[in-house]
Order: C-alpha cells, then structure tokens, then sequence
C-alpha cells in the first residue's frame, strides 16, 4: 500500500479530494460554517497522524499532545502578533517556531520519557499537560485563563490542506525506506531491534520530536483559524481524544487515522451530537475497540476482517 | 585467528555474581557449544558480548580490538550478530522486512535521499531487495515472503531467525537455544544449516543448547559453564564421556 | 504558630488525598492498574450523601449507603471493563481507566447538569489545646485518618486475608496455583478501595458547601502525585510499607498545599506538586518495578 500511495496513485487522490473538496467551497455548496468544520477535521488528521506516529510506531501510549499543540498555538500568536514581517510570512515564521518550540519541549520531557515504564509516562504526560496548562493560566503575557482574542485569520482551507498533504507525503516518504521499518520494529522486539544495530534511543527521540513538531504546526493552525484560543481547550481530554482516535483507526496505520480522524471530527456536526456527548461517544468506542482488539500494537482491520471473513465461511460450509 | 577473546569478566546483579573471573575464547570461523545447568550465566554471557549488560570489570576483544565498552549498535556494526532466546523475529512484520532489517547496517543512504528521492534510495533498494531475495532462497524462505513472520510455523521462524542474523555475513554468530521447541528432525535440520552457514560465510558460531548430542556432530569445541564461570573447555566427546561433569544436570 | 493552625485547618483535604491516595495504591498493588474512576466515584459518593441527607436520613446510614452504591459500581466497572482489557499491557488499562472515568464524569453531566450543589453539613465547633485551635472536622477526618492508618498496617500485616492480599499482589500466578481464587480477592480489595473513597466523600461533604461534577479531577490527580511519592510502583513485597506511604503521600500533598496557598501563590500549588512529580519520576527512573515476572 505504501509503494502505490506514495506513486502517482496516492497523489492523485490527495490532489483529486482537494479539488472536490475546494469546488465545493468557492461554489458555496459548502458554507461557510462547514468549511470551518472541514478545517478543524484536517487539522486533527495532522493531529491524530502526528499522535499514531509517536505512540503506534513506538509502543508507548501518551498524552501529551495537546500540550504541544498548545505551545505551538501560543508561540504562534506571539510571533504573528511581533514579528515585523508582512502578515503572511510573520504566519509561517509562526508556524515553523510554534513547531520548534513544541520540539524543544519534546526533547526536554523525552529523556525521562524514553525510561519512565509506559504506564508511568502516561501520569507524567498528564502532569505536563497540567503544568502547561497552568503556566498558561498564570502567566499574564499569555492572556491568563480567558486567553487570547482577535487572532488574525490565515488559516485559509487551501493552506491548511496543503500543510496536511505535506505532512502526509513526508510521512509515507519515511515509512517506505529502511528508517520506517527500523521505526517499526522497535515496538514489536526492542532489543533485537538494538542488536541489529538500529540506535532505538534516537530514533524513539527522533520520532517523538517530529510528531510534537507537527502538533505544534498544527496548534498554530488551530489558533489562526478559531481566532480565539484559551488554556481550556488545550486540557488533557483532548489528548485523550486524539488517542482514541488513533486508536480506533489502528496503531501503527496512517490510513486508519486519517479516517477516524476525519469521521470523528465531522460526525458530531453531521448528527447535532452535543460537545458533552462527544467526548463520552469517542471514548466508549475507544474502550470497546481495545477490549475486543487481538493482542498485538499494530491493528490491522484489514486482517481482522480476514479473519472473520475466514471464520464465517467455516461456519457455513 | 583468535576472533573474540573475554578476559577476566565480572558482572555482579543486586549483590549477586552473575559472571565471574570469566575467560573465554572464539576462533575465526570456529563453532563452539556452550552449554551448562539453568542459571549458569549463558544467556548472560552473550548479554556481555552483545553489550546489553556492561561488566564490572574485565576485557572484550574482538579482532583485537577493546570492545567492553561499545554499544550494542556498534558492537552489531562490527560484525556480531545474534539471536534470542524463544524466538527473534519481528512477527508483525513480513518475512521480507525481517531480513531487511537484517541488512539495515549496510544500506547506503541517508535521509536526505530518503526525502528527495534520489538515485541513490532506488538503486540502494533495488540492491536491498536483490540480495534479500537471494537470502530467502537459501533458507528456502521465498515462497513465504510476504507472509507475516508471526504466522510462519516455529521451525521456519527459527530458519528466518537465521536469516536475518547472517544477512550481512557477520563476523560471529551468537545463537541462544535456537532449536527451543523444535523436534528432533527439525532440529537435526537446523544444525544442518548452521554447518552450512559456517562453511558459506565464514562465520565464527557460538550456540547455546541444552542437549549435548546436538552439538557432538558439528561443534569444534564444547565448553561448559557452571555459577557464572567456565569450567571445562574440550572436544564434545570428551564433555560428553567426562564423569566428573556428568553429574551436572543438563538443562 | 500561625502555621500550625494553618495546617490544621489543611487536615480535612489532607485526610481526603490522603484516603484516595491508599485506594489507588491498594487497587494498583492488586490488581496491576491505576483506578482512575476513583474520582468520580469521590464524587458520586458526595452526591448521594448529600442527596440522602436532603431526605433526613441519618449520615451514618446514608455513609453506608453511598459504600454499597460506589462498591457496586466499581466491581461493575472492573468486571465489565477492566478485567476484558487485562489481556493488553498495563498502558492500555490505563488509558482505558482514564477513558472510563471521562465517560462517567460525562453521563453524570449529562444526567444531572453540571450546577453545583450545595452541602449543609458543615459542624461546627472548636476545640482549644492551648494556643491551637482544632476544628471538630479537623479533628474528626484526623483521626478517622490515624485511625485507618493503623487498621490498614495492622489488617494487611497480621492477619491471614492480609497475607493472601499481599501475596495475590505480588505473585498472582502462584497464588492461583495453590487454589485461591485471585478474582474474590480483588473484588473485595476493590471494595475496600471504594469505600475509603466514600469515606472521603463524607469529609469533603462535612467540610465544604459547595461541590460540583468537576471537583474530582483535580483531587485525584493530587492523590495520585501522594500516592507516587508515597512509594507506588517502587516500594513493592511489601503492602504494609506501600500502606503507610501513601497515606502519608496524601496527607503530606495536602499539607504542601495549604503551606503553598498561604504562604506562597495561591494558584501555583498545582504545578509546584506536578514539577515535584516530574522530578521524582526522572530521578527515580531506574527503580520503578514491573508488574509481576521480571
């Protein structure tokens, strides 16, 4: 699947959804407030895509994603609010240091993080989330808890799409060479993975680091399209959302999060479901998929429907 | 040709001496049985070589060189490649895969090619799957190369174990109880391979097994292990017809 | 002296992390996860005391009867949820018991609004040792908190259903193999921790007028830090010790607390105790235990 995606085939179903999908804008058969919602969608498929990257690929389960999303939403504001470049550009300096500053801070929690046993990290990623959240609160230049209003609009649907497509070929690009299957192997057997000489410890920072680059980049487009950002949304329930998400569209498969990421983030809208309902829906079908996932990280519905398939034929025959 | 030589190695765990005053020596292209009661320190001892366990004090040469203190990325970049205990395969992965990785010190890229693209990545990968396919034959994998690894059957798995450990023709080969599992005639047949493995790549191999007859027809030298040292270093038919070691329980 | 009353009046919360802080330690050790709908059922518990209260009905009943409704709901919980995920690592049922207790926290919501409620239980009264004065709740939640810290040492060390518990939380392989049935064990250690949390229930209801579906967020992420601290996850063979560590953990969290709101920046105890987390996890790093075979 990897070859083809990443052949003409891949690109052109990247490009052909852009096209239908920006038809449907300039023509209004989309409006304004599902363009919004549309928006939203593609920036949680960086999210949830940058998510499946750091946990599915490396075997360790962590919520502290929307922390970096907040650290690039705010460094973003800061600069595009700053800088003395024209509008546009101030937005992609912001976006590549928002991106920056959430790295940093990904590489300053990962030495703890690589060492701390899984269920651990996931308290400590949670204690991070919180001390940003805070920091935020209580930092006066940071807008305190009611946040920052009149954030200028740059987030417009083309670039956004542009910024996920990018994301997305870059991650096929990795996967398909001998760096995505050295990525791959180390959840499955860590130490055979080290004995066959791939430096786990970097790659692990390595992956970390570029998934909470994109969660910042994607904060920024967060913040320049809601045009209001406050601490609240960035709590560690989003986090955990965004798990479920990856989780639901299967550890370790792209594909599967760009479509529950998708799913996910328009459904709400499609059936009127309120914001209290959502969370709990996302997360009972996030608890549901684990209890009756295989034991395996790697989730593969296509095998599982294989599987079935194999099962119900026997039972006919 | 002395390949590997372990001079004076201690390692203590929680106030417990796991290897002591251990020497040990492996010859170029040699195959030695390694062998002892539960617990004796075997499995320990490639731990130290392969350099998950650093040791407290002592000495690792390899090709004459100070290696005690390398990583174990490093220590495979030399040229020592090596298997674990109850199976190691990436069972999530294809059988293809698993051999790439086996390959992975030796692909000649890097990720700005990757990125762009270029030639370089192609023709880096065309060779890649060449010689993985040639790999495959040999163990007569490549019918099944696009099978998951974990769905093969436990002696194929033991065969792709192999493969992947010997894709770049290591210099040393450290093999732990391999034939865990199997039954008599597949673990006959696996030694076959490990013979022919030895002769083809000129790879030196230290093997871990708990049945002394396995390793009478194809060890050079057997050495026996006891508390975390070498006791007794001879022909398997010496070890096997020593009464004193007799009374040591196999296992 | 002006401190010491401080702390005293810090007792009530303290007594709370405190007794939250042992439920999840005795429902780690046991059964190999943290039980994060602990704080929803804290506050469930306030809630139906409340409720119950409204209808006249005495505390002390309406205490038991919030114990069995929170015991029924976390063996439901545990049966229903956490024993059909044990199969995964320990990071899944962890994620899954944070994802639990986010469902719960959003069908109460959901169900009975997210207004808060008003308790009238306060009592008053002021007792004077000399110069300290010890509020009757202070004095209360002290030493029902003494009181179960000593129960809880001697229960787990002494006596013979404290020996199986601590030998199902170390070895529960073994233990199944010599015929006890590991199962009735958890469930009754679940019980246990459900009813330490309605018992913090009770003190925060007696001591604050105010609760709303949210409050036991914070609260339980504050005991967790208490229970962490208290040696969870390092200190393991030993029931007893990891006992008395996390309720002291807990009490020493709300202590810490009430210092830092009086004598330093009243919002910022939350982030002096997540960076004290954060350290000690980076420091101590090497020592965290596995679960079960090593």
């Amino acid at each position: 699947m990897t070859k083809r995606f990443l052949s003409y085939k891949g690109l052109l179903l990247l490009f052909g959804i852009y096209l239908v999908l920006l038809v449907g804008i300039k023509s209004e058969m989309i409006n304004f407030y599902w363009e919004g919602i549309f928006k939203l969608a593609l920036i949680n498929i960086i999210l949830v895509v940058s998510l499946n990257l750091a946990t599915g690929l490396l075997g360790q389960l962590n919520l502290a994603h929307s922390a970096f999303m907040a650290i690039g939403a705010y460094t973003c504001v800061f600069i595009t609010r700053n800088l003395f470049f024209p509008g546009f550009i101030n937005f992609l300096f912001g976006l590549f240091l928002g991106g920056m500053a959430a790295t940093i801070f990904a590489y300053l929690i990962s030495a703890p993080a690589m060492k701390i046993p899984g269920n651990y990290l996931i308290i400590a990623t949670i204690a991070a989330n919180e001390i940003i959240k805070d920091l935020i609160i209580n930092l006066n230049i940071l807008g305190g808890s009611s946040g920052i209003h009149g954030i200028n609009y740059y987030s417009n649907f083309s670039f956004v799409y542009l910024i996920m497509a990018l994301i997305i070929i870059f991650i096929y690009v990795i996967k398909d060479s001998k760096y995505g299957r050295a990525i791959m192997c180390i959840p499955q057997n860590e130490m055979l993975a080290k004995s066959c000489g791939i430096d786990t410890f970097h790659s692990k920072l390595f992956v970390f680091s570029i998934a909470a680059f994109f969660a910042g980049v994607a904060g920024g487009l967060y913040a320049h399209e809601m045009t209001v950002i406050e601490p609240n949304m960035f709590d560690f329930s989003y986090s955990l959302e965004l798990l479920a998400m990856v989780i639901i569209g299967g550890l370790g498969n792209i594909i599967g999060s760009i479509v529950s990421a998708f799913i996910f983030s328009v459904m709400p809208y499609v059936f009127n479901i309120g914001s209290e309902l959502k969370v709990v829906i996302h997360v009972i079908m996030m608890i549901i998929v684990i209890i009756f996932m295989k034991k395996s990280l790697i989730l593969d519905y296509k095998r599982f429907l294989v599987d079935a398939w194999n099962d119900m034929k026997k039972k006919v025959w | 040709m002395i390949l590997l030589k372990l001079n004076k190695l201690n390692l203590v765990f929680n106030d417990m001496r796991v290897i002591r005053d251990l020497d040990f020596i492996v010859e170029e292209k040699e195959i030695v049985g390694l062998i002892g009661a539960t617990q004796s320190g075997k499995t320990v001892l490639f731990d130290l070589i392969s350099g998950f366990y650093k040791a407290n004090t002592g000495k690792i040469y390899f090709e004459g060189e100070d290696i005690t203190k390398f990583s174990v990325e490093k220590k495979s970049q030399l040229g020592i490649a090596r298997t674990f205990q109850n199976g190691s395969i990436f069972s999530e992965l294809s059988v293809k895969d698993n051999v790439k990785i086996g390959f992975y010190n030796f692909i000649n890229y890097n990720l700005k090619n990757v990125i762009l693209r270029s030639k370089k990545f192609f023709g880096e990968e065309k060779r890649l799957s060449d010689e993985v396919y040639n790999v495959l034959k040999m163990f007569g994998l490549e019918y099944y190369e696009n099978l998951l690894a974990g769905d093969l059957s436990y002696g194929l798995q033991g065969k792709l174990d192999i493969a992947r450990a010997i894709a770049c023709g290591p210099k040393l080969l450290l093999l732990d109880r391999p034939t865990n599992g199997m039954d008599k005639n597949e673990a006959d047949e696996f030694m076959d391979i490990i013979k022919m493995v030895n002769k083809k790549f000129s790879t030196a191999i230290v093997l871990i097994e708990n049945d002394i007859d396995l390793m009478m027809n194809i060890c050079d030298r057997v050495v026996v292990m006891e508390y975390g040292t070498v006791i007794a270093s001879d022909k398997p038919v010496e070890i096997k017809n020593n009464q004193a070691l007799a009374s040591i329980s196999f296992s | 002296m002006d401190i010491l009353n401080k702390l005293i009046d810090g007792f009530e919360m303290a007594s709370i992390y405190a007794l939250i802080s042992l439920a999840l330690t005795l429902g780690a050790n046991i059964n190999g996860m943290i039980n994060f709908i602990m704080g929803q059922l804290f506050v469930i518990s306030i809630y139906m005391i409340a409720f119950l209260c409204d209808l006249k009905i005495p505390i002390i009943i309406s205490v038991l009867i919030a114990i069995a409704v929170c015991v029924v709901i976390n063996l439901l919980i545990k049966k229903y949820v956490y024993d059909l995920v044990k199969k995964h690592s320990q990071m899944m049922s962890l994620i899954v018991s944070i994802g639990a207790s986010f469902v719960i926290q959003d069908i109460f919501v959901f169900i009975f609004r997210a207004n808060p409620k008003k308790l009238f239980y306060t009592v008053n009264g002021i007792y004077k040792l000399g110069i300290i004065e010890i509020n009757y709740t202070d004095l209360l939640c002290l030493l029902v908190f003494l009181f179960i810290m000593l129960a809880s040492y001697l229960f787990v060390k002494y006596t013979r259903l404290g020996k199986i518990i601590r030998a199902v939380s170390e070895d529960s392989e073994s233990t199944a193999l010599m015929g006890i049935d590991n199962d009735k064990i958890i469930c009754f250690v679940y019980g246990i921790c459900a009813g330490l949390v309605t018992i913090a229930g009770s003190f925060f209801c007696i001591t604050f007028s105010l609760v709303d579906p949210f409050s036991g967020n914070m609260i339980i992420l504050r005991s967790l830090i208490g229970a962490i601290i208290g040696g969870l996850g390092i200190v393991s063979g030993s029931l007893s010790k990891s006992v008395i560590g996390a309720l002291c953990g807990g009490f020493a969290v709300g202590l810490f607390e009430i210092l830092i709101k009086n004598y330093a920046v009243a919002g910022a105890s939350d982030i002096f105790l997540f960076c004290i987390l954060a350290v000690y996890l980076f420091v101590n790093n090497k020592k965290f235990l596995r679960r079960g075979k090593n």
